[in-house]
């Protein structure tokens, strides 16, 4: 080849060399896009929105089935703990506390779904639950997020605490009295040897899942020993 | 210089003449290669605008409903309407903002009426940035709450 | 033969450059270096995250959207949930401007229930970037965005639902 006709190789040449170089710098090598921050700072902070939307929405979901699944249970043990075998015994372990009662059921249901509450308070037949703050943290270059949500869920019982609270206090005041317990309300009872069996039927539906749905009205169960029923009559002598 | 010398030479420039236009060509094609995917520019209206936007459905002195707590995205109906969205919109004044709150009739209300006024004039994207999204939102309306569409369309003079 | 020479190198430089230049030009083209359209992106995902949780929490007489997906998944039954999803999500994504939308459920990543809209793909190309040369050959390009809600069912499930759209950019 004669030196005239070097320029045009070279100059190909050349252009290769500065195409394929420019093509690894910025393409195939991963530079730090300066770009790619714009708006992000944003988006993390509706983010935060987005699932504290997302957590609030779980925690009255959670409490919503935990309530129900607690109703269940609650009626099916007839206001007092599983061991007492519906058996309402005052001043013992089977004391119908029937609000204390109802709240460890009710904790104990949601705890199943990862759900602790800081507070939980019934006050008229409406249930009130604070739960921990749902918070979120986040650091990126240049901003610190930190994003905190109280949760606190209020709902109507879907049962009749006040009604039972009331049969409670009327059968207690019958057996201070010593008058006889089927006198005393308007409920259902069955008498099984020493025993004297309430029915209360619930008067709302609750929706109880296992493998299919099912929509019942619980019904209230519980049992006095007429023999031994802890109240202490006073004698008067 | 004898005369052979001097043909010599002006020949060689003028053979370089070509050449040097040649190398100009390829270098600014060259050039142009390089730049193209290299950002040169970054158009954030449309970023503004999107978050401008979502203030409508997440902030409580806008159309956010409050029960005690904000629940964004469900809108208090008795927000919608001109001087709370003024007064929620204020700092933007170069956006026009049109508003559509659509159940079974149809609300409007424009924020900046003058820009808003422009809005058929999109099409002209050298001039204008133009957003539009329909929300899927829910209205409270006292005890009622019911489904409804937003849909909220903004301009920017650029 | 000197002169012969020459004009041939010059004529191979100048093909052999010609197609060292288009081949760069279609690959720094087709480069997906639009690095600033992602944060707008980002901003943007929260509507569809409006309008999926509005999703689940519309009203049904006295339940919700969310408790009709619990229904249908323990009768294993979706014909209500799918008449009640397309007449939101049609609604919601008018034809034109935004032809997609694909809603979906999952649990322990098997899907429980898959609705989308009556959607013509050959009308569009979902490439991301706009000066995919491709575009020259369809008439829009769709932009998807999605968003995923982790939603709680009884029994202490875990499902997840997203919604996605697709609008013309």
């Amino acid at each position: 080849m004669n030196k005239k006709a070097i320029f045009m190789p070279l100059l190909s040449f050349f252009v290769l060399i500065i195409l394929t170089y420019s093509y690894y710098e910025l393409v195939v090598k991963d530079v730090e896009d300066k770009s790619s921050t714009i708006g992000l700072n944003q988006a993390e902070l509706v983010n935060a929105y987005n699932k504290g939307i997302e957590n609030e929405f779980n925690a009255e979901k959670a409490v919503s089935h935990s309530l129900n699944s607690a109703i269940n249970e609650f009626s099916k043990n007839g206001g007092v703990n599983g061991k007492c075998n519906n058996l309402w015994k005052f001043n013992s372990d089977c004391e119908p506390d029937l609000e204390k009662n109802f709240i460890n059921v009710f904790t104990n249901e949601l705890l199943k779904y990862g759900y602790d509450a800081k507070e939980i308070k019934i006050n008229d037949n409406s249930i009130t639950i604070i739960l921990n703050d749902f918070t979120y943290k986040k650091e990126l270059k240049n901003f610190n997020l930190e994003y905190s949500l109280p949760i606190a869920v209020r709902k109507e019982l879907d049962i009749d605490l006040n009604k039972l609270n009331s049969l409670k206090d009327q059968v207690k005041k019958c057996l201070e009295e010593g008058k006889p317990l089927n006198t005393c309300t308007n409920e259902k009872t069955e008498v099984q040897e020493n025993l004297m069996v309430f029915s209360i039927e619930n008067n709302k539906n609750i929706l109880i899942y296992t493998e299919k749905i099912e929509t019942k009205k619980p019904v209230f169960v519980f049992k006095i020993n007429t023999r031994d029923t802890g109240i202490k009559r006073e004698t008067v002598f | 210089m004898n005369k052979k010398a001097q043909f010599e030479t002006s020949h060689e420039l003028i053979i370089w003449i070509p050449r040097i236009i040649a190398l100009v060509i390829v270098a600014g094609i060259v050039f142009f290669l390089i730049t193209l995917p290299v950002k040169q520019s970054f158009e954030i209206d449309k970023l503004q605008e999107t978050i401008l936007r979502q203030r409508f459905l997440y902030s409580e002195n806008c159309l956010a409903h409050n029960d005690g707590k904000v629940n964004s995205g469900i809108i208090d109906k008795s927000k919608f309407n001109q001087k709370n969205l003024d007064k929620c919109f204020e700092a933007n004044d170069k956006i026009g903002v049109n508003l559509n709150l659509i159940t079974d009739k149809i609300e409007t209300i424009n924020l900046n009426q003058k820009i808003a006024e422009k809005l058929d004039f999109c099409f002209d994207k050298k001039h204008f940035t133009c957003t539009n999204y329909t929300y899927y939102v829910l209205i409270q309306d006292e005890k009622k709450l019911e489904s409804g569409l937003l849909n909220v369309a903004m301009i920017k003079i650029k | 033969m000197k002169k012969g020479e020459s004009a041939i190198t010059f004529v191979f430089s100048l093909i052999f450059l010609a197609i060292v230049i288009t081949i760069f030009y279609a690959l720094f083209l087709l480069s997906s270096v639009n690095k600033a359209n992602f944060s707008i992106n980002q901003v943007s995902l929260s509507d569809v995250n409006i309008n999926l949780i509005n999703y689940l929490r519309t009203p049904l007489n006295t339940t919700t959207v969310y408790d009709l997906m619990i229904n249908s998944y323990y009768n294993n039954d979706y014909r209500e949930l799918e008449t009640l999803s397309e007449n939101i999500f049609n609604r919601v994504y008018d034809n034109e401007r935004c032809p997609l939308w694909n809603i979906k459920g999952e649990i322990n990543n098997e899907k429980f229930f898959e609705f989308e809209s009556k959607f013509d793909a050959r009308k569009y190309t979902l490439s991301q970037n706009p000066r995919n040369f491709l575009r020259i050959f369809t008439d829009d390009y769709l932009a998807t965005r999605s968003s995923s809600f982790d939603i709680v069912f009884p029994d202490n499930k875990k499902a997840k639902i997203t919604l996605l759209e697709g609008c013309v950019e």
